[in-house]
């Protein structure tokens, strides 16, 4: 181990510009990839945040019994779906609708036009299934119509799986050019140390015992680039919490810096590295 | 030790060996000679298997090396040193890392690699030379260099390929008398030369090459 630890790090320094070369690639690389999982990351939680706010609004029937509506919402607390339950009567509901319009208004119409209501906010897990639920209560005997924010949950159903799609697409685009370049980088090396090569072969050198160094060499190449971009973005960690940029920007400093990231994204690096130094060097042949 | 039995080789089409067959046993001393060109190169290298025959069988140390397949090739080299005519040395390390790196792929460790190292190098008389770097020897030291390589493993079989060709006669002397001494350890020594110098008058097996065919005279 040893000596092929000696062996990786003499051919690191041997070939200095060009490995310094790839790690600052695979480092700006590895930031547009994380940078990709962070606008993923932020807009979960922004569709999370916005989705649970959006109420399912449930009108009841006039003349509807106290006793039959608190039986309604034991029925929906029930169902399990639901974050919170809140009943609005219609005299409470007239109450806040003259704080909004003229009074005079709402007095020459001469009666409360409004209906007891019940806003059920949804679960984020339930979201999907929100038609089939609002669905089931149209059909309780107490209610009179029901409305739900159609438009805006599938509004934000849709950015979000189009960015999933998108993120997988630059995932799988980015990882390939990370191995291209790790690939590109090994088999330079590999070719620069032929004659050494041929000389550990002639010693009897076991393919594992010439891929080794190459390994290591791909490893640390793929460690480099994850460090370079963990460097770029403490960077911009910094400039995303800077007094001036959050008065320049103000929505952007809502965004939020997944930490397990840099944990994850060294693993990630080494293991790309080590594998397309594999690929770089191919079948040994004697 | 090492036997063929009516091995044949081609290059693009155009016969190096015919119908070749001899055995060398264990411990000997056997000079393959002949012009050159006349195929003692292709007959060392389909020894220690980096050619393989077109026809007929090859068996070195039990290794059938005719049908070896690509996995066995390091171990079948861990038993067969070659020794080259141009060394085949890292020329930017040192005598004792170029000594070593047969033991480092073995795994050997560290604190018995030394005193082998040292112990053979006393052997080919160039121990002083233990820190040098390859690049800054004469072709005679670093003949030595690369027999003290092919050695340091305890091999069965040493073959070396015109070892003297680059080295002034005196040198040769020297290298020559070293595979003597190999030699009398019991390890096998086969050594391809035009230079019939060394066998001459003196009483060696020796295997001669003439257009692609053997012939065994004793010198």
């Amino acid at each position: 181990m040893k000596t092929h630890l000696k062996s990786a790090i003499n051919g690191l320094w041997l070939n200095k510009w060009s490995t310094l070369l790839s790690v600052i690639s695979l480092g700006i690389c590895f930031f547009i990839l994380t940078g990709f999982f962070m606008i993923l990351y932020n807009v979960e939680i922004f569709t999370k945040r916005l989705s649970t706010k959006a109420a399912i609004v449930i009108y009841l029937k006039d003349q509807t019994k106290p006793t039959e509506i608190s039986a309604m919402i034991d029925q929906l607390k029930k169902m399990g779906v639901f974050s919170n339950i809140k009943y609005i009567s219609k005299d409470e509901a007239i109450k806040e609708m003259k704080n909004i319009i003229d009074p005079s208004i709402i007095e020459l119409i001469g009666y409360n036009p409004l209906s007891d209501t019940v806003e059920a906010f949804i679960k984020e897990e339930s979201l999907q299934d929100i038609e089939r639920i609002t669905d089931s209560i149209k059909k309780m005997q107490i209610v009179d119509d029901v409305y739900y924010p159609a438009k805006i949950i599938g509004a934000l159903k849709m950015i979000k799986i189009t960015l999933w799609n998108l993120a997988v697409v630059g995932f799988f685009l980015i990882s390939t050019a990370i191995l291209f370049i790790v690939y590109a980088t090994i088999k330079n090396f590999y070719w620069k140390k032929t004659e050494e090569i041929e000389i550990l072969k002639l010693l009897g050198a076991t393919p594992s015992y010439i891929r080794f160094p190459f390994l290591i060499e791909g490893g640390v190449i793929g460690l480099g680039g994850t460090i370079f971009a963990g460097f770029l973005l403490f960077l911009l960690y910094l400039l995303l919490n800077s007094r001036s940029f959050s008065e320049f920007l103000p929505a952007v400093t809502q965004i939020e810096f997944p930490v397990d990231i840099l944990v994850l994204m060294p693993i990630f690096g080494i293991s790309l590295g080590v594998l397309s130094s594999f690929f770089a060097l191919g079948k040994i042949k004697y | 030790m090492i036997i063929f039995q009516g091995v044949h080789k081609y290059y693009s089409g155009i016969p190096v060996l015919q119908n070749v067959s001899f055995s060398i046993q264990k411990g000997e001393f056997v000079f393959i000679t002949g012009p050159s060109g006349s195929g003692k190169t292709t007959l060392l290298k389909l020894i220690f298997g980096s050619e393989f025959p077109d026809e007929g069988e090859i068996r070195v140390a039990n290794f059938e090396v005719s049908n070896i397949r690509q996995k066995e090739i390091p171990r079948l080299r861990r038993v067969v040193s070659f020794v080259f005519q141009d060394f085949r040395l890292r020329q930017d390390l040192t005598v004792f890392d170029n000594i070593a790196l047969p033991l480092r792929i073995i795994g050997e460790k560290e604190k018995d690699i030394r005193q082998k190292v040292m112990e053979v190098l006393k052997e080919v008389g160039i121990r002083h030379k233990v820190e040098s770097i390859v690049k800054t020897l004469s072709g005679g030291e670093q003949q030595k260099v690369a027999i003290a390589r092919a050695i340091i493993t305890d091999p069965q079989i040493i073959l070396a390929d015109e070892p003297t060709g680059n080295l002034d006669p005196e040198a040769s002397e020297d290298v020559f008398a070293l595979f003597k001494r190999i030699n009398t350890r019991g390890c096998t020594v086969v050594i391809a030369t035009h230079n019939s110098d060394f066998f001459k008058n003196k009483q060696y097996r020796v295997l001669s090459l003439k257009e692609g065919k053997i012939y065994e005279n004793s010198s």
